[in-house]
């Protein structure tokens, strides 16, 4: 993962200017295959923050810093806004610098989600702790009074899933998490035949005569 | 930052990028164009421009080959390069300069050609454009191979630094072979090759079309053409005039130019307008016998819309230059050849097929496009049909059920109910027909049959039962006996509700004989005495006469208080005479009475031998 599927981009212009039925099959197939993982990752959130101080509640999103910075704050926990920000698309995303193009992927794309998602990915315990005498623009480090405070955030959170599909262009962290990447994990790599399946067979029926008759008439 | 999670990518790096512009949007846009249909006249523009540059780069390449000697190769050089672009989807762009570069280094037709073929493959590996793999093949083979290791096919570093072409491009062979085979067979290529038919049915007809207009023009290039085209302006109003007076004069004919220019516009697909040319020339030649060519010619020389290349065409038909109006007529057979290519190629890709060629159909795009509306309307109306039908039956069905339910809860009662065995079995054979237990049905249905064919036995033989016999036939003489007894009882009744006389034989004293004979066990009348003799009596009571059958209570107590009267001193063992009382009747209630006599004689202390208790 991911798969790269030669001429996807192609493909995809080609069924909108001229088989837009098998356009809108595609959407639905992919629907289909991607749709189990999206629910049953929606299905991981979990309910309520599972650090009190973490809820979500009224508050102004950013802040000013000492230079003058318009900053945003440190996401809230919303589990209504992280179950409804993760989605499957198959609207083609920038490249990215290794020169790939995702065409179809699951993303989760709040700001708490992401955080859920992935902390302690690369720190299991947390940031290294440096407190407020660190750089306050130094995001790689905790600037906590607490020492544990990262610790303790990410066991909060439990159990990290590592992906089981390798990737070409992610190493094997890269693929852990507790949302997507657990429900992907779950899935065995079926829901990424089904959606495999479903471009090739949209390619091998626009391939068909009828459609390329249908223009032509 | 979003967490992503990739299920299908495309290689869409710098150069990937540039591949697929020329590969997918372009090529999707002027499949597009070509296959769908867009503005005539953009279209028309389009094609004057390709076959202006396509012009210009054969100009070029015929003064390369000129100045390295192979002008006479010319011609096949352009044969190889035409079927090299067909056959792989690769430009004129990009192959000529390519062609050019490698023929111009090699000095060889054979190697020129090899080496393109093998650029082509590395290009298609690669992903690079063919230019660059020819540029890289060039440097090789003129001894510098850094581009040739650049390009990233691992060959070796001791046949690099060696800079034995020959070595390096069997690498290269070995590595490359085949993939510009492979890529052409994709979809990206396959559209490729579709664009570059497209591309020169274009040209095709932009050639055509430029040709015509210079001709008509009587210019000698495109320079000169536009120049005119602009000086039109200031002949306009002359020229509208005089087409003013022409229409007023040939209204007729004009009227009948006038529809094939409003197809030629109205309608957007290319091939109606090659197929408008073709009605365009046969006008024109038309308005030419009528002798109208030069009226014509010179009102519609500089036609406002003469620039563009639309406007060439009509330029040409209207104009009536006889070698315009051929050369229209050539560029759109030439155009029409291009296109039935074009579906030629795409059926033999297999990615499209011919669908009767762009003239045929031009000639019926209207009537096609209304076939097709019709047949919309025609489908529609028949899946609104098929829906309603649908519909409806599935209603009828749903109805269905619900009787059968019904049927069901009906019968299950009445099996409630008491039946016979017939009944209950058919019965439960419709029960089971309408639960599709098939295998219960059979065996009722088996039963059933069984019991109808003894049902059927037994109405036979009941059938064949003589006629039943009268029971009351015999009634009539019964009742008559009947009533006679009746009659006779009813006599009696009366004579008996008259005191009867009985006879009473006196009891009589026996003889002695009589009672020897008693007392040795024989019966006195065997010697000679008649009468009953049970003993003697010493003393005895004179008896009535008679008395009277008690009938009622009063007879009876009367009865009674005789028969005490008679049995006064009875038990006195003084007397050894026995009195026996032979009576007809009552005799329970005279029982009763001596019982009751019996037992006041007790209680008053007589000697009691009835009821006493045993033993």
């Amino acid at each position: 993962m991911p798969t790269e599927v030669k001429g996807l981009i192609e493909l995809k212009k080609a069924l909108k200017d001229y088989a837009p039925n098998l356009g809108e099959q595609l959407d639905t197939q992919m629907g289909i295959a991607l749709g189990g993982v999206v629910k049953k990752a929606q299905s991981y959130v979990l309910a309520s923050s599972p650090l009190s101080n973490w809820s979500y509640r009224k508050r102004t999103e950013f802040f000013t810093n000492a230079e003058g910075k318009k900053v945003r704050k440190f996401p809230l926990y919303n589990s209504a806004r992280i179950v409804k920000d993760i989605q499957y698309s198959g609207t083609p995303r920038r490249a990215n610098k290794n020169g790939f193009k995702a065409v179809y992927y699951i993303i989760n794309k709040s700001a708490a989600g992401a955080i859920y998602e992935t902390a302690g990915r690369k720190n299991p315990s947390g940031q290294p702790w440096v407190g407020r005498k660190g750089d306050p623009n130094d995001h790689g480090v905790s600037h906590s009074n607490n020492p544990n405070a990262g610790s303790q955030f990410i066991q909060a959170f439990g159990q990290i899933y590592q992906g089981n599909i390798e990737s070409s262009t992610k190493r094997g962290r890269y693929m852990k998490g507790r949302l997507i990447f657990r429900a992907w994990a779950e899935d065995g790599g079926k829901a990424n035949a089904a959606a495999l399946t479903a471009i090739y067979n949209v390619n091998e029926q626009f391939k068909k005569k009828q459609y390329f008759g249908k223009v032509t008439k | 930052m979003s967490i992503v999670i990739d299920i299908a990518a495309q290689f869409t790096g710098k150069r990937a990028f540039a591949q697929a512009e020329n590969a997918a949007d372009k090529l999707g846009r002027t499949v597009k164009h070509a296959l769908i249909g867009v503005g005539v006249t953009a279209f028309a523009k389009s094609a004057i421009s390709a076959f202006a540059a396509q012009e210009k780069q054969l100009t070029l390449f015929k003064n390369s080959l000129r100045t390295i000697g192979f002008e006479f190769a010319t011609s096949d050089s352009l044969a190889f390069l035409n079927s090299l672009k067909l056959q792989y989807g690769v430009t004129d762009t990009q192959l000529i300069p390519a062609y050019e570069q490698l023929l111009t280094t090699t000095r060889s037709l054979a190697a020129s050609q090899n080496l393109t073929n093998i650029a082509l493959d590395i290009a298609a590996r690669q992903s690079i454009s063919v230019t660059e793999a020819a540029d890289a093949l060039s440097k090789a083979y003129l001894g510098n191979t850094r581009s040739v290791g650049a390009l990233g096919l691992g060959i070796s570093k001791a046949n690099l630094a060696s800079g034995d072409f020959a070595a390096i491009l069997k690498e290269i062979t070995n590595v490359t072979k085949g993939s510009a085979s492979a890529a052409a067979d994709t979809f990206s290529g396959k559209l490729a090759r579709i664009k570059v038919a497209a591309d020169t049915a274009k040209e095709s007809i932009g050639a055509g079309l430029v040709e015509a207009l210079m001709q008509i023009s009587k210019s000698t290039d495109i320079d000169q053409l536009q120049g005119k085209i602009i000086n039109f302006g200031n002949s306009a109003a002359e020229t509208l005039a005089n087409v003013g007076k022409a229409i007023s004069d040939n209204i007729v004919l004009i009227k009948s130019f006038a529809i094939v220019l409003a197809a030629a516009f109205t309608v957007n697909k290319i091939a109606t307008f090659i197929a408008s040319l073709q009605a365009i020339v046969k006008v024109v030649k038309t308005l030419r016998n009528a002798l109208l060519a030069s009226a014509v010619a010179r009102n519609f020389l500089f036609n406002p819309l003469g620039a563009t290349a639309l406007t060439a065409g009509m330029f040409a038909a209207i104009g009536l230059v006889t070698k315009g109006v051929e050369a229209l007529s050539d560029s759109t057979t030439r155009a029409t050849e291009n296109l039935l290519n074009l579906f030629g190629a795409a059926k033999a890709l297999g990615v499209g097929g011919d669908q009767g060629g762009a003239a045929k159909y031009a000639e019926g795009a209207a009537a096609r496009a209304a076939a097709d509306a019709k047949a919309a309307a025609a489908a529609q109306l028949k899946a609104t049909k098929a829906q309603t039908k649908a519909i409806q039956d599935q209603a009828k069905l749903n109805k269905a059920k619900t009787l059968f339910d019904i049927e069901q809860i009906q019968i299950l009662a009445a099996l409630q109910n008491k039946l016979s065995d017939d009944e209950k079995l058919r019965l439960s054979l419709k029960l089971a027909l309408i639960q599709g237990n098939a295998s219960e049905a059979e065996r009722l249905s088996k039963e059933l049959a069984a019991s109808q064919l003894l049902t059927t036995n037994l109405a036979t033989a009941i059938a064949n039962l003589p006629p039943a016999l009268n029971p009351f036939a015999d009634w009539g003489t019964a009742i008559d006996d009947i009533l006679d007894q009746l009659i006779d009882v009813y006599a009696w009744l009366n004579k008996i509700s008259q005191p009867i006389t009985m006879p009473i034989t006196p009891a009589r004293v026996l003889s002695a004989g009589e009672q020897i004979a008693l007392q040795k066990g024989l019966d006195p009348s065997q010697i000679g005495m008649g009468g009953n003799i049970i003993g003697s009596a010493a003393t005895f009571n004179p008896l009535p006469t008679s008395f009277g059958i008690a009938q009622n209570t009063q007879d009876f107590t009367q009865l009674s208080s005789d028969v005490a009267s008679l049995f006064t001193g009875f038990g006195q063992t003084s007397s050894n005479t026995t009195y026996v009382y032979n009576i007809n009747g009552a005799t329970t209630g005279l029982l009763n009475e001596l019982r009751n006599g019996l037992i006041d004689s007790s209680a008053s202390g007589s000697f009691a031998t009835i009821n006493s208790p045993a033993g």
